[in-house]
């Protein structure tokens, strides 16, 4: 056969073969901006959330929800936590409880903060090592008054544990009862940098050392079971972000430039960010991770990176902004971004 | 004399000024001593107020910082923090300090460097400085480290409180001879130790004889954790022996028919001693 004809032959086999059998492309996922308004004027026009939202960053705190009759934003510059229902804050070494649509009142005068995690409330001062819960009426639920500083700390529904400079993780339950945890067995230098706990508080994770510096899994579930150790390369003097997702197959650790997932088999997945990790918002029914870093841009400001990881390490997208994201919540299959205090809402759609 | 025998000299004299420990802050800013109470709290630490300008105590290595951050590790706290450790096996803890300062990123950090400079920056109210001994995982009392201030001072002791099921006898003395049934009584000592420079604290150690006999003691000198509770290293807890503002619990005395001469001496850490004699006629 003539070598010209070679050619334009194949190219006319190809074209005709995916004319009789075109290809179905896969459903593509962009995320679109369905609603965009500054923080003080969103009484006017709520935005459209399907699910409660309580956000404790930024210049305003809030409680958002698909009943805008139902809002809450707190006055610029509000200094406390807000739950679905509540207030806590201190005002001149008082920390007071407020109901919404009821008065405020102190509940103690102990100086430490106030900080809420989801319905419960604490005053916490972690330098003295001190924490103490509340119940919705005010009441103490319990003390704990420990002796090294709190250098790590996680919550549950149903634990507070903390991590302490002398190489012990406690786990305080509900009613105040303490379960010591030797992070560091061995003799060795002894500070707790990280610490995360599954949502069935049947996962423990634990960074601790010093001059070497472990990750050390514990299971819970009857007598408590060292797992796993892995050495890491880090040297970390401050605390490190950890994060389990809601069914304990994932672990997240905080490394410098990216986040290190632990899978649950053993196997360890590297994902990268520009510059520092700040935090991680997992969408379980999507199998998406968003994850929120800050670097320097090409002209040397300051920038924000959102970027959004499948849980085998594909970036499927990254978006920047130069305005520091106060806000960073799943709603549905929607995100819930703050830049320079305008609340930002980005739905997932399929195309 | 030579050149390198000067050098040698000299590096023995400046050398131990210049490692010399030194107060964080100065002392005229403390507000509250070790074991003293704060927001209801007996604290095993010196907090300071309004104060000029910080610095480590000693050259020590940086084992943890935190700075306040919306996103941060320690949610809800509005203090930095920063732990420095040192070569005697102590780490010193800071509060309050600001936070371009631990910000800084340094790994050691020299005594004469600053944790919160005088002038400029963000006016911070308090801060509280802590020793903690790493090896014996307990907090020491700094006053027994830190250079003390020229003090005569002597402690003041207010009265000493016998107490049983059936009363309470506030002791005064010297006077004449209190008359009290004999019986178990738990003995408290209401005491101050104020300073020169006008810092009123508790003193740092307590003692009670009998006739010449030492009944009983307790200094202040560092604070455990013992089954999740604050303590002294003997396992009196810090609330039994602090049940009221500048009262000790010392501990308990049994009281026979005839004469009892109770004699309660106070020490502060400068060695400055104050006593009180009590006479008591015990009766069936």
């Amino acid at each position: 056969m003539n070598k010209t004809l070679f050619l334009p032959l194949i190219l006319l086999i190809f074209s005709l073969y995916y004319f009789v059998f075109p290809r179905e492309g896969s459903p593509e996922t962009v995320w679109t901006a369905v609603y965009c308004e500054p923080f003080a004027d969103i009484d006017h026009t709520p935005p459209p959330l399907q699910d409660t939202i309580v956000i404790n960053q930024g210049e305003y705190k809030a409680v958002l929800g698909p009943d805008a009759s139902q809002n809450y934003i707190s006055p610029r510059g509000f200094r406390g936590y807000l739950s679905a229902e509540h207030a806590l804050y201190r005002d001149k070494g008082t920390l007071y409880l407020k109901e919404f649509g009821s008065a405020s009142f102190g509940i103690t005068e102990n100086g430490a903060s106030p900080y809420v995690y989801k319905d419960r409330f604490f005053a916490v001062d972690y330098g003295s090592a001190f924490i103490e819960e509340y119940d919705s009426s005010g009441s103490i639920l319990w003390t704990w008054k420990g002796l090294a500083p709190v250098t790590a700390i996680t919550w549950n529904d149903s634990y507070t544990g903390i991590g302490s400079l002398d190489g012990t993780v406690r786990l305080v339950n509900r009613k105040g009862e303490v379960t010591g945890y030797p992070a560091f067995p061995d003799t060795g230098d002894h500070i707790v940098y990280g610490v995360a706990l599954s949502d069935d508080s049947d996962r423990l994770a634990v960074i601790s050392g010093l001059k070497e510096q472990y990750l050390r899994v514990f299971s819970l579930s009857d007598a408590p079971v060292l797992l796993d150790t892995v050495k890491l390369e880090s040297q970390y003097r401050r605390p490190v972000k950890m994060f389990y997702s809601p069914d304990s197959s994932f672990l997240w650790v905080e490394q410098e430039g990216g986040l290190l997932q632990y899978n649950d088999d053993g196997s360890t997945l590297f994902l990268p960010v520009s510059g520092q990790f700040l935090t991680m918002n997992y969408d379980r029914e999507q199998r998406l991770l968003y994850l929120l870093s800050q670097d320097l841009n090409k002209e040397g400001q300051p920038a924000y990176f959102m970027l959004c990881y499948s849980p085998e390490g594909t970036l499927v997208f990254i978006s920047d902004s130069d305005f520091y994201p106060f806000a960073f919540h799943l709603n549905g299959d929607s995100l819930l971004y703050s830049m320079n205090n305008d609340i930002l809402l980005l739905k997932r759609r399929e195309m | 004399m030579n050149k390198r025998c000067m050098a040698v000299l000299m590096t023995v004299m400046v050398l131990p000024l210049l490692s010399a420990l030194q107060w964080p802050v100065d002392i005229a800013y403390m507000k509250e001593s070790f074991l003293d109470e704060k927001s209801g709290e007996r604290q095993a630490g010196l907090s300071f107020e309004s104060y000029d300008a910080m610095r480590p105590y000693d050259y020590g290595e940086t084992v943890f910082r935190y700075i306040p951050d919306v996103y941060g590790g320690l949610p809800g706290s509005e203090d930095a923090l920063l732990v420095l450790e040192h070569e005697n096996g102590f780490q010193s803890i800071y509060t309050g300090i600001t936070p371009e300062e631990v910000r800084a990123d340094r790994s050691r950090i020299s005594a004469g460097e600053y944790l919160k400079a005088p002038a400029g920056g963000e006016a911070l109210h308090s801060c509280t400085f802590y020793i903690r001994d790493a090896h014996l995982n307990q907090l020491v009392n700094p006053l027994l480290l830190l250079p003390v201030p020229r003090d005569t001072v002597k402690p003041l002791i207010e009265s000493v409180i016998l107490r049983d099921e059936s009363g309470r006898y506030e002791l005064i003395g010297p006077e004449e001879p209190v008359v009290v049934p004999v019986g178990n009584y738990q003995v408290f000592i209401r005491a101050v130790d104020e300073t020169s420079q006008g810092i009123r604290q508790m003193p740092y150690s307590f003692a009670l004889y009998n006739l010449g006999s030492l009944l009983m003691e307790r200094q202040l000198d560092a604070v455990i954790l013992k089954d999740n509770v604050r303590s002294f290293k003997d396992g009196a807890s810090l609330n039994s022996i602090f049940p009221e503002k500048e009262t000790l619990h010392l501990g308990e005395i049994i009281l026979t028919s005839g004469r009892s001469l109770l004699e309660v001496s106070v020490f502060d850490v400068q060695g400055n001693e104050g006593t009180r004699s009590i006479e008591l006629q015990v009766e069936r």
